[in-house]
């Protein structure tokens, strides 16, 4: 087990250990086991020190990021509870569809989405990054939202519509409280696939004002002939403390299984 | 309401209050779902019928399509990057699939034992895989530098010649194949919580009838985990025939297109060269080979999935 644990620890190691190290030494020889000098004027300097301040990046990333989590967030739930609780004709059919999609690779439908987009002249921007996301966005989330859903006892809310609640105060008032945990799950993982997307920015967001994080790390400190790897593993182990905070506070949740809650046996 | 059949007169009131309800919850479920529905239709279904559609035309944006049939179908066949990016991503999804099924099942039963440490464990194999792909791939890249990495250094501190690793035609895709390790923390994690939902009675009972480990893990854990495996080794599927980001930061699909993925080539031909038709066709086949592969999956998964609640 140790073993295993220093081995999958070599990547974060070496992402560190180039991260520190002062710009140029990178290719000093032979290596040492921790960078010398430690270059923590690294931190002070990523953000400037590039073709292109990372601040107009990091702006769009935190747009992106935000308001397509908090839009499947919306659209998920809505839509989960609709399959969880509700009663109405073609709920099997539509379900069905719906867990389908999940097989349904982004690159099928990105070339159509991008055509759609660009006909209403959006295709070199962030919105098509995000508009999908208030749309049910990704399947997975409607899925694990009904799956919660369901693992609650439908008693509690059947008692409340008696007493006239209607499914929106249901929703509202009853499952989502009890839901925190699971949307801070799902959250974490849409946050986490947002934050370091690179495929789809690179096909909207084509001028400078729109780019994104990974986007601007790549243009200012990987050019094929003056690649800066110090600053390079520096913005990119910045870029990982929101997510990485994110997973450690998560991991005790993780543990319960409960993402996975009825998935064997359903 | 099966109960509500039986068709008491006393119970007419309450069916009509029933039957209310239910009109309202037809339409606050359709309202509910509207979002979504409206998403299926504009972003799902729509897409994938217009990109059969488009396969079937030539388009480059600026012109408008135009009817050519088959013709870009019959081209794919001819083009030899289509042969070596299929191959490619064929190679690298059979091969990470054993990283993210195989190997990620073996960690999670060493994570799932009690003992100290093991909190540590589990954050260090699921924290690599958080790491943005896109700089995975320049750390790797760096690692494996063929002139300046570390690991030339040490093949050279202790005899060995240097390779070119990702420099290399023939070691680019292994190399690409390797560290997929790395990134198994989501399928790691499904695995602990599914290991984590076996009741404990069934392992007791098997212990008292005297079963050794291989037992044990033979005839509860994996039955019990079926529906997990299957779970991971679909989701597996269809992540794996999307690699991109590594090849597109890293090697930038060569040496020699031998990292050449399924998707990087569809970016270049859509995005690059705004052969929309073409690249449609594409996407197409390549909707093709996913439906099929999971579907072989779905196929065999009976005769090898357990489902508890299902037993006869």
């Amino acid at each position: 087990m140790t073993i295993i644990g220093m081995i999958m620890l070599l990547p974060i190691y070496y992402m560190i250990y180039l991260a520190f190290s002062k710009p140029g030494t990178e290719y000093a020889w032979p290596p040492t086991f921790i960078p010398r000098p430690i270059a923590w004027e690294n931190i002070r300097d990523v953000p400037n020190s590039g073709d292109v301040p990372l601040w107009g990046y990091l702006r769009n990333s935190i747009i992106y990021t935000s308001l397509a989590t908090l839009g499947c967030l919306i659209t998920q739930s809505l839509a989960g509870f609709a399959f969880a609780r509700l009663r109405f004709p073609g709920r099997n059919l539509l379900f069905g569809v719906t867990v389908a999609m999940l097989l349904m690779p982004f690159v099928v439908t990105m070339i159509p989405r991008f055509l759609l987009f660009n006909k209403i002249g959006l295709s070199d921007s962030i919105w098509p990054l995000i508009i999908p996301f208030w749309f049910g966005g990704s399947p997975y989330g409607i899925f694990l939202m009904r799956q919660f859903f369901l693992s609650i006892p439908p008693e509690i809310d059947e008692a409340a519509k008696i007493d006239g609640a209607n499914s929106w105060r249901i929703l509202w008032t009853i499952l989502l409280p009890q839901s925190v945990p699971v949307l801070v799950a799902l959250g974490t993982l849409h946050v986490a696939y947002f934050w370091n997307d690179l495929l789809g920015p690179l096909i909207y967001c084509q001028s400078q004002k729109w780019k994104t994080l990974p986007q601007g790390i790549i243009f200012n400190y990987q050019s094929n002939w003056n690649p800066q790897y110090a600053l390079f593993m520096m913005s990119a182990l910045l870029m990982l403390i929101p997510t990485a905070t994110l997973f450690l506070v998560l991991q005790r949740r993780f543990k319960q299984g409960f993402l996975f809650s009825g998935l064997g046996g359903r | 309401m099966p109960a509500l059949r039986a068709g008491k007169p006393k119970l007419t009131w309450f069916r009509h209050r029933q039957n209310r309800w239910r009109k309202r919850d037809t339409l606050t479920a359709y309202l509910f779902l509207a979002p979504w529905l409206i998403g299926l239709l504009l972003f799902y279904i729509g897409p994938v019928i217009a990109a059969i559609y488009y396969s079937l035309t030539d388009y480059s944006i600026i012109s408008s399509p135009k009817f050519v049939g088959l013709k870009n179908y019959r081209s794919l066949i001819e083009d030899s990057q289509v042969v070596s990016s299929m191959k490619a991503t064929l190679t690298y999804t059979v091969f990470s699939l054993i990283t993210y099924v195989v190997i990620s099942l073996f960690l999670a039963l060493l994570a799932n034992k009690p003992g100290r440490g093991v909190g540590a464990f589990r954050i260090l194999v699921f924290l690599p895989s958080i790491i943005p792909l896109f700089a995975a791939g320049v750390l790797w890249g760096w690692l494996f530098n063929t002139d300046f990495g570390l690991v030339n250094y040490v093949l050279n501190l202790i005899g060995l010649p240097s390779q070119g690793f990702f420099q290399s035609p023939s070691q680019a895709l292994p190399m690409v194949i390797v560290i997929s390790l790395w990134g198994l923390g989501s399928s790691f994690l499904v695995y602990l919580s599914g290991l984590q939902s076996i009741p404990t009675d069934l392992y007791e009972a098997i212990r008292i009838d005297g079963a050794g480990m291989l037992r044990r893990f033979w005839h509860v854990t994996l039955p019990m985990l079926s529906p997990v495996i299957l779970f991971n080794l679909v989701i597996g599927v269809v992540l794996s025939f999307q690699v991109f980001d590594i090849s597109w930061v890293l090697t930038r699909g060569g040496p020699a297109d031998s990292t050449l993925f399924w998707v990087l080539l569809i970016y270049r031909r859509a995005f690059e060269e705004f052969r929309m038709g073409y690249a449609s066709a594409l996407a197409v086949v390549f909707f093709v080979s996913v439906v099929t592969f999971t579907g072989l999956i779905f196929r065999t998964s009976r005769w090898w999935v357990h489902y508890e609640g299902r037993r006869s």
